[in-house]
């Protein structure tokens, strides 16, 4: 699996290109890419563009993902990728920023709105979806799946799930649909993996989440 | 008219002068900071840059002149921290306001002085 690449340039090493395989998440400014706002940890990206996004860093279990903010996911021109970094890369991205180390300790843990934001954004971006929508919104237009029904539509609705990362296992992974019928559009949502009967959400390309 | 009173060391490694010699040339900026100029602290109001460059500075031997001023970005509830402008002969090579909480890092790595060194823009 591709790890997190940082190259560091300028003279004051203020300037960083992040990429992962050939996706550039940030060529932009090393200065403030991490910054600590009201004790939650906030990571500044361009995504390889002009325009800089702010995204926040929790942890759960071993890794570290990123989750939207609040506040961009009510903005149409909102950007936000998830990335999730190992240990190792998390602790490079810290030794080659410049933020106090003593505030990364203030790393907050995922918990289930931020992963029921992470679905929403996702949801929006697949579909292009603009304005205002909540993650119940989708949740209450579902009206179908391509397999384990019953058991999915509990999950989902409910949102039982545990939130731990894994990654990705490439055996026999099952590609399920969940189709939502929000008014002026249909939408197949690929957000979920069947693997060894067990059900997961693709949060990324290499992880998952077991519901 | 040029100052250049070289009197105040305010950290072992380098030495300011008290005031400024900058606010009176005439700068270009160099390609480098036309092109990083895409993000805030890259690119805050270029009508700051005369009252930095009026603020104690740091000479190198490599020729390159260094001002800081304490400061802040976005307003009264803003971000805290040094702006940092560097010349090198007729040209800026060097622009970005640095928040607080990088700066311990960011002058460690750069042989600049502490927070508490440092004047307020004038």
């Amino acid at each position: 699996m591709d790890k997190y690449i940082y190259n560091v340039t300028g003279d004051y090493k203020d300037w960083l290109e992040m990429k992962k395989g050939d996706v550039i998440f940030h060529d932009g400014s090393l200065i403030g890419l991490i910054s600590c706002i009201n004790d939650t940890l906030e990571l500044k990206l361009n995504y390889g563009a002009e325009s800089y996004y702010l995204s926040e860093i929790k942890k759960t279990g071993d890794v570290i993902i990123t989750v939207p903010t609040e506040a961009g996911l009510l903005k149409d021109d909102y950007k936000y990728i998830p990335l999730v970094f190992d240990n190792e890369e998390y602790e490079e991205l810290a030794e080659i920023s410049y933020i106090d180390r003593e505030l990364l300790k203030k790393i907050q843990q995922v918990n289930r709105q931020d992963i029921c934001n992470i679905l929403l954004n996702d949801f929006k971006c697949k579909f292009n979806i603009s304005g205002c929508l909540e993650f119940r919104d989708i949740i209450n237009n579902i009206i179908a799946f391509s397999e384990g029904e019953g058991e999915l539509a509990e999950y989902i609705s409910n949102m039982t799930c545990n939130v731990n990362l894994q990654r990705a296992v490439e055996k026999d992974s099952k590609n399920i649909t969940v189709f939502v019928d929000i008014p002026g559009n249909f939408c197949e949502w690929n957000i979920v993996l069947k693997i060894d009967d067990k059900f997961y959400f693709k949060i990324v390309d290499d992880y998952v989440m077991q519901m | 008219m040029k100052k250049n009173v070289r009197s105040t060391i305010f950290c072992k490694s380098v030495i300011m002068c008290p005031e400024g010699d900058g606010g009176a040339k005439n700068y270009e900026y160099s390609k480098s900071v036309v092109e990083k100029a895409k993000d805030l602290y890259h690119d805050f109001p270029k009508n700051l840059d005369d009252f930095v460059l009026e603020n104690p500075n740091i000479y190198r031997p490599d020729g390159r002149i260094e001002y800081l001023a304490h400061g802040s970005v976005n307003g009264v509830n803003g971000v805290d921290g040094v702006y940092h402008i560097t010349t090198k002969g007729d040209m800026i090579i060097h622009r970005t306001f640095i928040p607080s909480s990088d700066w311990g890092r960011f002058s460690s790595a750069n042989g600049l002085p502490s927070l508490a060194d440092i004047p307020p823009l004038k």
